[in-house]
């Protein structure tokens, strides 16, 4: 088989496969990105058997065949590839001959038939979206999941996606916040529910292959245990953790009725000064409003460093008075995700689950995205 | 401070001086041995003659060889439905076991003659020679529980035979025959114990609590019941159930009724069989491993004994994986000829002598090592070599050099002391102004964290999302619950749901990102045990919550972290 495809192009597609590389594994299969002729170009994939990307790349291919080559010392190799349009691969004696401007390169190869098989979806999408959208909701829930690799809460490492009534819905909580967006979705069936929890740290990895790609739509598939997402060249696909994800839609607070109406900005930037005096390891901040008053007064103090108030103006006073605390970090990780010039916390008692939205004008990509935060209580 | 050696490096010597250190709870442990009350010393003086003790004395004072509690009357009872065939024993305490005992089984059951035998010393139907003295096969065999109990109690038995086509009631007070009449009850036996020591006070007076009488009971009862899976068992406590075990195929399902699955998910099953020897083993992985040994159990053809010195080969194999003052949980059930074993050596039958003591050393040695071997296997596709844990001890341990900062920050500079790296990923190397210094990392995060918190007045909690269950042995449910109090202190919100489950809704906020990699489970039956092997102070409390949270030996620290 050989290979000649545009230099970009090439680099484009071992970038892509390479997220997917089986690290230090007993398995040296996965550390390699596989070649493929398929029509019209050529297929790399990669799995480390949790996830596994195939990216198509357009290219003249004479003869067909499969080489695996190492994905490290090649996604190592494109970044410092010289100048030039063209790259040309062909496998010679066992080995993969690559040529770029006057740079030549014989690589090792691992044993093809050893590479596993890669799922391919054989239907229909379950539902197609935006890709933006899914990229926004992604960054706006998985980084509230448990990050952990050896826990006992496994279901919290991942991210729930439930598909019904026309949307889809990520949900991602760490046992103490939550974070769940929605997502309006083309073409999923009349009636149809299903929920599939994806490891966060996975879901990222999709994050960072997809916003390289350039495509307007991503489509979904389910398939034998897997999810498939297709957007462009590149199709990802991820296992499934076989986990009870909490029934989220439980905790969200409904009828909080102390409404705190606060510019986002003022109030992130609040934050962050009163993390500073914060207790190191709670990193508790207070936050007391009266009603009829048109400010909160934030505050943080711990024996080691002192203390800070400030105060920070509301656009409409509360109904009553409230005095509660929360994990600055917790209220900051939803506050700078988001894009709305104010935001709502509704609240209702001191060891009660606060609730955040947008609020005022509120932007396109916080349509839909709302954030449950649990107090920290002094005892 | 117990977690430092220092070795002194003097200008040109080399002495190496180690400088051993007390633990804090050595230290309680010890003085709490001190400030117990010696024996009585005899009055002497008044005239003493020598005189055949009577009859009921006699019983009273052998009595107290084999029932000293409560629950050695319940671990006596039980013994005799076990041997008795039972399937199902249903067991209730009442006053911690003081006011009420109470074991019915559905075995074999006596006949009216049997019954009366029964309650005399040294009757028992189990061994007829001294020939089979030699092959003990049954539980009990002495024949002195039952009369021991008649003894110092108002005990009341219903027994009926198979095939027989009604029961019998008796009823001893005061070691006197009281009621012997025929009275109503399906195939199998009753015994209620009533009213223990009520006629001996100095035994009465060394009681302890009902609820730490009932704690020992529970305990026993533990040990028994995961001997016996093949027997359902119902246990009831100041009248609320406690324990509920259907009878089971296996070891393994039990651990589960008793530990719950979440653990007995992560238990490694090791089977060994040798001539004379049959090992069915479940070992907890080191993470799972406990501050007591209270979850060391060796079941010995279906008795309960204490693993004692049969366990060292076990703590050899795990000691490269167990920090200071933790012990490895294992569950051994072994069945062993009972030509190779004398179990009469201890009045509770508790200890058990082995004619080739080092063979079952070796036995157990080789199953431990099976278990963690298996476990480094496991963890291959991690890109660990699968090696026996014991080729890796021998091996060169691994050292991580710090690769320090160019330039020393001021801070540093004002230090007096410098990590220069970590080995095994245990240990951390620290040079002071006085040479070098070892420190163990878990155990000085643990003192970090410890003394953080000591310092500040009010616990911050962080309330949980969703509430957490968690599920503990039925024995210890009973300590966490009396323990949620003192709990709370420590920031740890935890609510009974069920007979030994818990909601646990609120978790210690400077604690809140590091659980994760322990889970809760592991932290609160920490403090469980901690209640459990003699209610210690607040600040062990602390203590035990800190150690969880602190960096367990076999994380790689980065140099920042090192520093903490």
């Amino acid at each position: 088989m050989e290979i000649v495809c545009g230099r970009e192009d090439l680099v484009f597609g071992v970038r892509t496969a390479s997220h997917a590389l089986g690290g230090r594994s007993s398995m040296p299969i996965l550390g390699g990105i596989r070649f493929r002729s398929v029509e019209g170009g050529v297929e790399l994939g990669a799995t480390d058997l949790e996830r596994a990307i195939q990216c198509q790349v357009p290219a003249k291919v004479q003869g067909e065949g499969t080489f695996v080559c190492p994905g490290q010392v090649l996604a190592q190799l494109v970044t410092r590839l010289p100048e030039a349009d063209e790259v040309k691969l062909e496998e010679v004696d066992g080995k993969v001959r690559l040529r770029c401007g006057e740079a030549t390169f014989d690589l090792l190869t691992l044993p093809a038939d050893e590479f596993p098989e890669l799922a391919r979806p054989s239907r229909d999408p379950l539902c197609r979206m935006p890709l933006p959208a899914l990229l926004r909701a992604i960054s706006q829930t998985a980084f509230a999941a448990l990050r952990a690799s050896e826990t006992t809460r496994l279901a919290l490492t991942g991210v729930d996606l439930v598909f019904r009534d026309g949307a889809v819905k990520l949900a991602a909580t760490n046992g103490y916040r939550l974070a769940i967006k929605r997502v309006p979705v083309e073409g999923l069936p009349e009636g149809y529910e299903a929920s599939f929890l994806v490891d966060a740290q996975i879901l990222g990895d999709l994050h960072r292959v997809l916003s390289a790609v350039e495509a307007e739509e991503v489509q979904v598939y389910e398939e034998e245990g897997q999810l498939h997402f297709a957007a462009g060249p590149v199709l990802f696909s991820t296992r499934l953790i076989q986990e009870q994800f909490p029934d989220f839609e439980r905790v969200i607070p409904r009828d909080n009725e102390i409404g705190l109406f606060l510019p986002r900005e003022a109030f992130l930037e609040t934050l962050r000064r009163m993390e500073i005096t914060a207790t190191e390891e709670s990193g508790a901040v207070t936050l007391k409003a009266s009603a009829g008053e048109t400010a909160v007064e934030v505050s943080s103090a711990s024996k080691e460093k002192g203390e800070g108030h400030e105060r920070v103006r509301l656009s409409k006073p509360p109904g009553k008075d409230i005095e509660i605390a929360f994990k600055a970090e917790y209220l900051i990780d939803a506050l700078r995700r988001m894009d709305s010039d104010q935001v709502a916390l509704w609240l209702s008692a001191p060891e009660r689950a606060g609730l955040i939205e947008p609020a005022g004008d509120i932007a396109p990509g916080d349509e839909g995205f709302i954030y449950v935060c649990m107090p920290v209580r002094l005892i | 401070m117990r977690f430092c050696i220092r070795v002194a490096l003097p200008g040109g010597g080399s002495k190496w001086k180690a400088k051993a250190a007390r633990s804090r709870l050595t230290g309680s442990l010890k003085a709490r041995r001190e400030g117990r009350r010696g024996p009585k010393k005899p009055v002497w003086g008044t005239e003493v003659r020598i005189r055949r003790l009577d009859e009921r004395l006699i019983r009273k004072i052998a009595a107290g060889e084999v029932v000293d509690r409560p629950a050695s009357v319940v671990k006596e009872l039980v013994e005799n439905s076990l041997d008795a065939g039972a399937t199902q024993v249903e067991v209730e305490l009442r006053g911690g076991g003081t006011e009420l005992i109470s074991v019915a089984d559905d075995g074999v059951g006596m006949t009216p003659e049997e019954l009366r035998l029964a309650v005399e010393r040294h009757t028992t139907s189990k061994l007829a020679s001294e020939e089979d003295l030699r092959r003990i096969r049954t539980l009990g065999f002495r024949g002195e529980a039952l009369a021991a109990i008649c003894a110092v109690a108002r005990v009341r038995l219903v027994s009926r035979p198979r095939g027989a086509e009604e029961a019998h009631e008796l009823v001893v007070e005061e070691g006197k025959m009281a009621r012997d009449r025929p009275a109503a009850r399906p195939v199998g036996t009753t015994v209620e114990v009533r009213d223990l020591f009520a006629g001996v006070p100095a035994r009465r007076r060394f009681l302890k609590s009902p609820t730490a009488e009932a704690r020992a009971a529970l305990t026993i009862l533990r040990r028994l019941v995961l001997a016996h899976p093949g027997v359902g068992f119902t246990v009831r406590s100041e009248g609320r159930v406690v324990l509920e075990a259907p009878r089971v195929e296996g070891p393994l399902p039990r651990i589960q009724q008793v530990y719950g699955a979440e653990f007995a998910r992560r238990l490694i099953q090791v089977d060994l069989s040798e001539p004379g020897y049959e090992l069915l083993a479940f070992f907890a992985p080191p993470e799972a491993a406990r501050p007591t040994r209270v979850d060391q159990h060796l079941f010995l053809s279906g008795r309960p004994v204490r693993p004692g010195a049969l366990a060292s080969p076990i703590y050899q194999a795990y000691r490269r994986y167990l920090g200071r003052g933790e012990h490895p949980a294992f569950f051994l059930y072994l069945d062993v000829d009972p030509e190779l074993v004398d179990v009469n050596v201890h009045p509770k039958k508790e200890e058990v002598r082995f004619q080739a003591e080092r063979a079952v050393q070796d036995l157990l040695r080789r199953a431990a090592m099976r278990a963690l071997g298996s476990r480094v296997v496991d963890l291959k596709t991690e890109g660990q070599s699968p090696k026996p844990a014991l080729v890796r001890d021998a091996a060169r341990p691994e050292i991580v050099v710090s690769t320090g900062p160019l330039f020393l920050s001021r801070e540093s500079e004002r230090r007096p002391w410098r990590v220069l790296g970590q080995v095994n990923r245990s240990f951390l190397v620290v040079e002071t102004e006085e040479g070098l210094e070892i420190v163990d990392q878990h155990v000085a995060h643990e003192r970090v964290l410890f003394e953080k918190w000591r310092d500040e007045g009010e616990v911050a909690v962080q309330e949980l999302l969703v509430p957490v269950q968690v599920e503990v042995p039925f024995d210890r449910a009973e300590a966490l619950r009396r323990a949620i109090p003192d709990l709370r202190r420590l920031g740890v919100l935890l609510e009974p749901f069920g007979d030994r489950s818990f909601l646990l809704r609120g978790w210690p906020a400077p604690l809140a990102g590091r659980q994760a990699r322990l889970g809760f489970l592991d932290p609160v039956l920490a403090l469980a045990d901690q209640l459990l092997s003699g209610e210690p102070p607040l600040i062990e409390l602390w203590r035990e919550v800190a150690c969880a949270a602190a960096i367990k030996a076999g994380e790689v620290l980065s140099p920042e972290e090192q520093e903490f």
